[in-house]
C-alpha cells in the first residue's frame, strides 16, 4: 500500500504533481488563489469579464485530466503532442474494476510513529468517475449560470466557488477516512457563505439551518472513524494505513478489523455513518434544511447544491457504510427502501402543493433523491446501477431546472406560479428548454431519468436475500415489502407528473400577466450555453450506455465484496 | 532520602544555575535590560521610540529559546549531580516543548504590544518588565520539580499580570478586572497553599521524584485527597474549570486586549503543565484520587462555558468563555496515563494559542477608541471592508472550532482519540457534542463578518496592518494555523520525539 515510501522528496513532490487526481483537486484552488490576486476596485463590466473569464478556465481546466482518464485515446494524444504534464500511468481508473487492482498515489500524511498511520490518498473508480464527470459538467455550467446571474461581488463569489469545487473533487476522489472527512467539512464554509450572503431574502436562517445540519451531521462520521482506528490499532494488522478505505472494503478478517466487532458496536458504527450521509442526501425525516437552502441560495448554487453537494450523501453511502457493513445494512434496508419511497412520494406531493416554482423544484429534488435511495436499499446489480445512473439523471435535470428558474426569476421579479404564465409564445426558447427538463424529471421514456427510475423499480421488484442471488438477479422476489415499495415507487412517478404539468402549465400555458408581458426570450448565446444540457439529456436518455459503461464494475464488484465481507462476519464476528 | 537532606543543599554555582536554567536566567537578564533602556533612555518611551524595546526584548526571547533548544535531550536538573538531593529543576523534553511554545507566545505577544501599547499609552516603563517576569514565573513553574517552587513560580507569573490587567487605566472596567482578578486570585493562592500543606503531610516531602518514589506514610487517604482537592481548586481557579471561572469573562474583557491574549494562552499553557508534572507523571500511582475531579471538572466546564458563549455579543466575552471550554477540553487529554496524551496537550496548546493570539490580535487593533471592547456589533462587514482581518479571523474561528484544514482539528482528533484509547469514551462523546455546540458560537463571529453591513467605520477598518510588526504576527499565527492544519506530520514526529527516552 505505501506507494512512495522510500522515494526521494523531489520524486514524491512530481509523483504529487504529476497525477491527474491532485490536479483535478487543486487546479480550481489555484484558480482561487489568481482570483484572489486579480483587481477588483469598482466591480465595473471590465473588471467583471476578467475575474468571470478566468474562474472559467479553472473550471474547464480539470476537464483536460478527466478526460485523459475517461478515453485512453485522448491521454496517449496528450502524451504524444508532448504534454507531458499528466502522467497517466497515475490515473487508476478502468471502468471494470473497483478500487482494488488499481494503482494509487500514496502519500504518508501523519506519520507512522504517531498513535495513528494516516495517509493522503487517492483513487477513483466508476462510481467516483460518474460524479466526478457530473460535478465537471456542473461546475463548468454554473460557472456560465453565474456570469448570467450573480451581480454583486464576483470576485470573492468565485474564490468561494472555486474552493468548493475542489473540495467536491477532493470528496469523491479520497481513499483515506480523515482525508474524506477534512473535503467533506471543506465544502461546508463556502457554500454556506454562499447560500448566504448572495441568496434571496430569507437566505440567512436558510443558510445557517443548511451549516447547523450539515455541521452537526458530519460530527457522526468522526465517531466510526475513531473506532475504526482503535481497531486497527489493536488488530493483528500492524502495517499499513489505518483510516485507508481499502483497508475496510477488504474481506480478510486480519486485514479489516471492524469484521471482528461486536454486532451492537457495528450496528452504531452504521448508524453514525448512517446519519452523516444521509443527512446530506436528505434521507426523509432529516430533509427540512433542503427546501430552504435550495430555494433561498443563488440560482448558481442552487444548481451545485442540488447536482452535485446531495450526491456527496449518496456516495458517501455507497463508498464507504454500505459496503463496509453488509450486515447492518440487510437490517436496516428495507426500513431504508421505506423511507426512499416516502421521499419519492412525500416530495411529489409537498412538490404539488407548492406555489414558489423553485420550491417546487427543490421538492422535485427530494422525489428523486428518494428513488437513488430505494436503489441502494434494493441491494442488487439493478438497484446499483439505477441508483448510480439516477445520480447522474438528476444532476443533469436538477442543473437544468434551477438555472430556468432563476433565468425565469431575474427576468419576472417573482417565483410565484400565480403571478407567471404564458411564457410559452413569448419566450419559445426558454419554453422548450423547460419542457425538456421538466418532462426529464417525470422520468419519460426517451428522456435522461428514466434510465434511473425504471432500473431502480426493476431492482427493487427482483429483491433476494442471499447475496449471491443479489449479483446474479436470478429469479423474481419473495419479498412482499419490496413488491408494494415497487408498485408504489412506479406510482411515484405519476405523482411527479402532477407537479410537473402544473409547473409547465402555470409558467407557459395561460395569459400573459403583468409580470412577463415584458419578458425576454434566451438570447442565442445563453441558449447555447444552456445547449448541452438538453443534448444530454435527450442524447443519454436515447442512448444511456456511455454513462453506464463508466461505473459498469462497480455494483458487480461493491456487491461480490459485500457478499464475502457478510460470509466473514457470519463465520468469525464477534 | 529525607526533608532534612533537601534542605541542607549546599550553595548552588551560578554555573550550575546557567547550565539548569539558562532559559530563564536569560529572560531576567532580559527584564533588567527593559528596566535600564527604559529609565536611562526617555527616547523609547515615546510615540516614535515605542517599538525600540519590543524588538530588542524578542532578540532576548529568541537567545531564551536557543538556550532552551540546546538543553534537549540533556535533562538537566538542579542541583546538577544527583548525590547532592532531589532535583528542585529539571527539565525533560516534554518541559522544553512547553518552554518554547510559551516563549514563542511571548514573542508574539512583545511584537504585537507595540501598536497597541501606543493607542492607549502602555509604553510607560512598566509594560515589558511585567510581561517578561510573568512569563519567567511561567518557564520555572514548567521547570519546577518541587511544590514550593511550583507555588512561587504560581505567584511569580501572577503578580505581575494582576498589575497589567489594570493598566488600561483610561477604561474603567480594566481597574474592576484587575481588582476582580487579584482578590480571587489571592483566594485561590490559599487554597493552593493549604493543599500543598496537605500533601506535605501526606508524603513528607515536597519535592516530585520523592513524593513518586515514597509511599504515602504519613497519614490516611482522607489527607491526600482533601490535599489533592484544594491544590486541584488552586489549579482550577487559574486555567478558568467550571465553577472556578467566574472571573473570565470580567477579566478578559476589562483587560487590554493583548494581555487578554496573553493570559487566555501563556497561563494556560504553564499551568496545564503543572498539572501534568504533578498530577499526571509525579502523582500517578494516586490515580483514583485525582482523575475523577479532574474529568468532572472538565466536563462540566464544557458543558457550561459552551452554554454562557452561546448569548454573548461582546466578542472578548465570546472568546473569554471560548477558553473556558478549551480548558475543558484539554482535561480530556490530562485524564489519559498514557504520556503521549501529554504531547497532544501540548500539541492542542500550540493550535489555540495560535488561533487565540491571531484573533486577540485582530480584537486590538479593531478596539474603537476610548472603549476597552469589541463587540459583534463592532465587526460586521469586516470581511469587506478589510478582508485580511476578516479571512484570518474566519480562519482562527475554524480552528477553534476544530473544523478540519486548521491546527485545531487535528488537535481535537489526537487528543480524543487517545482518550478513547484509554477507555474515556464518554467523555470523549460530551467533548464532540460540546465542540457541534461550540460551533454556532464561531460561526456567530464569521457570520457578523461575512454578512451584516458595518454599523460603525473605526479607522483600523479601512487600514489592512499598522505595521510591519503586526504583519509578522499575523503571519506567524496564520501560516501555523494552516500549514500544520494541512501537515501536521513534522509536529506530531517532535512530540514522538520528546519521549524516546524520559528520566524520572
Amino acid at each position: 500500500m505505501e506507494a512512495f515510501q522510500g522515494e526521494t522528496l523531489l520524486n514524491q513532490l512530481r509523483a504529487f504533481i504529476l497525477s491527474p487526481l491532485n490536479q483535478i483537486i487543486f487546479l480550481p484552488m489555484i484558480g482561487m488563489l489568481v482570483v484572489g490576486l486579480m483587481p477588483w476596485k469598482r466591480g465595473d463590466a471590465r473588471e467583471r469579464r476578467a475575474v468571470g473569464l478566468v474562474a472559467l478556465i479553472f473550471t474547464l481546466l480539470p476537464w483536460i485530466p478527466i478526460a485523459g482518464m475517461i478515453s485512453p485515446r485522448i491521454a496517449s494524444f496528450l502524451a504524444q503532442s508532448g504534454i507531458s504534464l499528466i502522467d497517466y500511468r497515475l490515473r487508476g481508473f478502468s471502468a471494470e474494476y473497483g478500487l482494488l487492482e488499481n494503482p494509487r498515489v500514496i502519500f504518508t500524511w501523519i506519520p507512522r510513529d504517531a498513535s495513528f498511520f494516516i495517509s493522503y490518498s487517492l483513487g477513483v473508480d466508476g462510481l467516483s468517475m460518474v460524479l466526478v464527470v457530473l460535478s465537471a459538467i456542473v461546475f463548468t455550467l454554473a460557472t456560465l449560470a453565474s456570469l448570467q446571474l450573480i451581480k454583486k461581488d464576483l470576485k470573492r463569489y468565485f474564490m468561494l466557488f472555486l474552493i468548493l469545487q475542489g473540495a467536491v473533487y477532493g470528496v469523491f476522489f479520497a481513499l483515506d477516512l480523515i482525508l474524506l472527512y477534512v473535503f467533506w467539512e471543506l465544502m461546508l464554509i463556502p457554500m454556506y457563505l454562499l447560500i448566504t450572503y448572495w441568496g434571496g431574502k430569507g437566505a440567512r436562517p436558510a443558510g445557517l439551518k443548511f451549516f447547523i445540519y450539515t455541521v452537526f451531521a458530519s460530527i457522526f462520521m468522526l465517531f466510526p472513524i475513531i473506532i475504526g482506528i482503535l481497531e486497527v490499532n489493536l488488530g493483528a494488522a500492524a502495517t499499513g494505513y489505518q483510516t485507508h478505505i481499502l483497508r475496510f472494503l477488504n474481506a480478510d478478517p486480519a486485514n479489516n478489523p471492524t469484521i471482528l466487532l461486536r454486532d451492537s458496536v457495528r450496528l452504531a458504527m452504521f448508524l453514525a455513518y448512517l446519519f452523516a450521509f444521509g443527512v446530506k442526501i436528505p434521507i426523509f425525516p432529516f430533509h427540512t434544511w433542503m427546501p430552504d437552502a435550495h430555494t433561498e441560495a443563488p440560482a448558481p448554487m442552487s444548481m451545485v447544491l442540488a447536482a452535485v453537494l446531495l450526491k456527496t450523501g449518496a456516495y458517501g453511502l455507497l463508498r464507504v457504510a454500505v459496503p463496509l457493513f453488509p450486515d447492518q445494512m440487510d437490517k436496516v434496508a428495507p426500513y431504508l427502501g421505506v423511507v426512499g419511497v416516502v421521499m419519492i412520494i412525500y416530495g411529489a406531493l409537498v412538490a404539488f402543493a407548492q406555489t414558489d416554482i423553485k420550491r417546487i423544484v427543490a421538492y422535485s429534488s427530494l422525489a428523486q433523491m428518494g428513488f437513488i435511495t430505494l436503489g441502494i436499499a434494493s441491494l442488487n446489480v439493478v438497484g446499483f446501477r439505477g441508483a448510480i445512473y439516477m445520480m447522474f439523471a438528476h444532476g443533469i435535470i436538477a442543473a437544468s431546472l434551477f438555472w430556468l428558474v432563476g433565468i425565469i426569476e431575474q427576468r419576472t421579479g417573482t417565483r410565484d406560479i400565480h403571478e407567471l404564465g404564458g411564457l410559452l409564445t413569448k419566450t419559445p426558447r426558454l419554453a422548450l428548454s423547460l419542457i425538456v427538463a421538466g418532462f426529464a424529471a417525470v422520468g419519460v421514456p426517451g428522456l435522461i431519468a428514466f434510465w434511473g427510475e425504471f432500473p431502480v423499480v426493476i431492482g427493487t421488484f427482483g429483491y433476494h436475500a442471499q447475496w449471491s442471488d443479489r449479483v446474479t438477479m436470478a429469479g423474481l422476489s419473495d419479498k412482499g415489502l419490496y413488491i408494494l415499495l415497487g408498485v408504489l415507487a412506479a406510482l411515484g412517478v405519476v405523482f411527479s407528473a402532477a407537479y410537473v404539468l402544473r409547473l409547465l402549465l402555470g409558467v407557459l400555458w395561460g395569459k400573459l400577466t403583468e409580470r412577463t408581458r415584458e419578458v425576454a426570450d434566451l438570447s442565442w448565446p445563453e441558449f447555447a450555453a444552456f445547449l448541452p444540457l438538453i443534448i444530454m439529456t435527450v442524447g443519454y436518455g436515447l442512448y444511456p450506455a456511455p454513462i453506464f459503461n463508466l461505473f459498469v464494475g462497480f455494483p458487480v464488484n461493491t456487491l461480490t465484496l459485500m457478499g464475502e465481507i457478510a460470509e466473514n462476519i457470519a463465520k468469525f464476528g464477534g | 532520602m529525607t526533608a532534612e537532606a533537601v534542605l541542607t543543599v549546599p550553595v548552588v554555582h551560578l554555573r550550575e544555575w546557567w547550565v539548569a536554567f539558562a532559559p530563564g536566567i536569560v529572560l531576567l537578564l532580559a527584564v533588567i535590560t527593559q528596566l535600564v533602556l527604559e529609565l536611562t533612555l526617555p527616547y523609547v518611551r515615546t510615540n516614535r521610540g515605542a517599538w525600540v524595546v519590543p524588538l530588542i526584548s524578542s532578540l532576548f526571547v529568541l537567545w531564551a529559546g536557543v538556550e532552551a533548544v540546546k538543553q534537549w535531550g540533556r535533562y538537566p536538573t538542579l542541583p546538577v549531580v544527583p548525590e547532592r538531593g532531589s532535583p528542585v529543576l529539571a527539565a525533560d523534553n516534554l518541559t522544553l516543548l512547553f518552554v518554547l511554545l510559551l516563549l514563542l507566545i511571548l514573542l508574539m505577544v512583545t511584537l504585537m504590544s507595540h501598536v497597541f501599547n501606543v493607542r492607549i499609552r502602555l509604553y510607560e516603563a512598566e509594560y515589558y518588565p511585567l510581561l517578561f517576569l510573568s512569563v519567567f514565573g511561567m518557564v520555572t513553574l514548567a521547570y519546577s520539580r518541587d511544590l514550593v517552587v511550583t507555588f512561587i513560580a504560581i505567584e511569580m507569573l501572577s503578580l505581575p499580570l494582576y498589575v497589567l490587567v489594570g493598566l488600561n487605566v483610561d477604561y474603567l472596567k480594566s481597574g474592576e478586572a484587575a481588582l476582580k482578578y487579584f482578590l480571587l486570585g489571592a483566594f485561590a493562592s490559599g487554597f493552593l497553599v493549604m493543599g500543598i500543606a496537605l500533601l506535605y503531610g501526606t508524603f513528607g516531602t515536597l519535592n516530585y521524584q520523592e513524593m513518586a518514589a515514597g509511599t504515602m506514610t504519613l497519614n490516611g487517604p482522607a489527607f491526600l485527597m482533601a490535599g489533592v482537592a484544594l491544590v486541584l481548586m488552586g489549579f482550577a481557579f487559574k486555567i478558568a474549570l467550571v465553577p472556578f471561572h467566574v472571573w473570565v469573562p470580567d477579566v478578559y474583557q476589562g483587560s487590554p486586549s493583548v494581555v487578554t491574549g496573553f493570559m487566555a494562552t501563556g497561563v494556560k499553557a504553564a499551568l496545564f503543565y503543572a498539572l501534568i508534572s504533578l498530577f499526571a507523571q509525579t502523582m500517578a500511582d494516586y490515580r483514583s484520587y485525582w482523575v475523577l475531579p479532574v474529568a468532572a471538572f472538565g466536563a462540566l466546564t464544557m458543558v457550561v462555558g459552551n452554554l454562557m458563549a452561546i448569548p454573548q455579543t461582546s466578542l472578548k466575552r465570546l472568546l473569554a468563555y471560548s477558553s473556558v471550554v478549551h480548558a475543558g477540553y484539554l482535561t480530556v487529554g490530562l485524564v489519559v496515563p498514557d504520556r503521549i496524551a501529554w504531547g497532544y496537550i501540548w500539541f492542542y496548546l500550540v493550535a489555540y494559542a495560535l488561533a487565540v493570539l491571531g484573533s486577540f490580535l485582530i480584537v486590538s487593533y479593531l478596539e474603537p477608541e476610548g472603549k476597552g471592547d469589541v463587540s459583534l456589533d463592532d465587526i460586521r462587514g469586516l470581511a469587506r471592508t478589510n478582508p485580511y482581518a476578516g479571512y484570518a479571523m474566519t480562519i482562527f474561528m475554524v480552528s477553534l472550532a476544530g473544523l478540519p484544514i486548521s491546527m485545531g482539528f487535528f488537535g481535537k482528533l489526537f487528543l480524543f482519540v487517545e482518550a478513547v484509547h484509554a477507555g474515556w469514551t464518554w467523555f470523549v462523546v460530551l467533548a464532540l457534542v460540546a465542540s457541534v455546540f461550540s460551533v454556532y458560537y464561531y460561526l456567530k463571529v464569521i457570520v457578523a463578518m461575512f454578512m451584516d453591513v458595518k454599523l460603525v467605520e473605526t479607522e483600523a477598518y479601512r487600514k489592512p496592518s499598522p505595521s510591519r510588526l503586526y504583519d509578522l504576527v499575523y503571519l506567524l499565527t496564520l501560516v501555523g494555523t494552516l500549514i500544520f492544519g494541512v501537515v501536521p506530520g513534522p509536529v506530531v514526529e517532535l512530540v514522538r520525539e520528546a519521549f524516546i527516552r524520559i528520566p524520572l
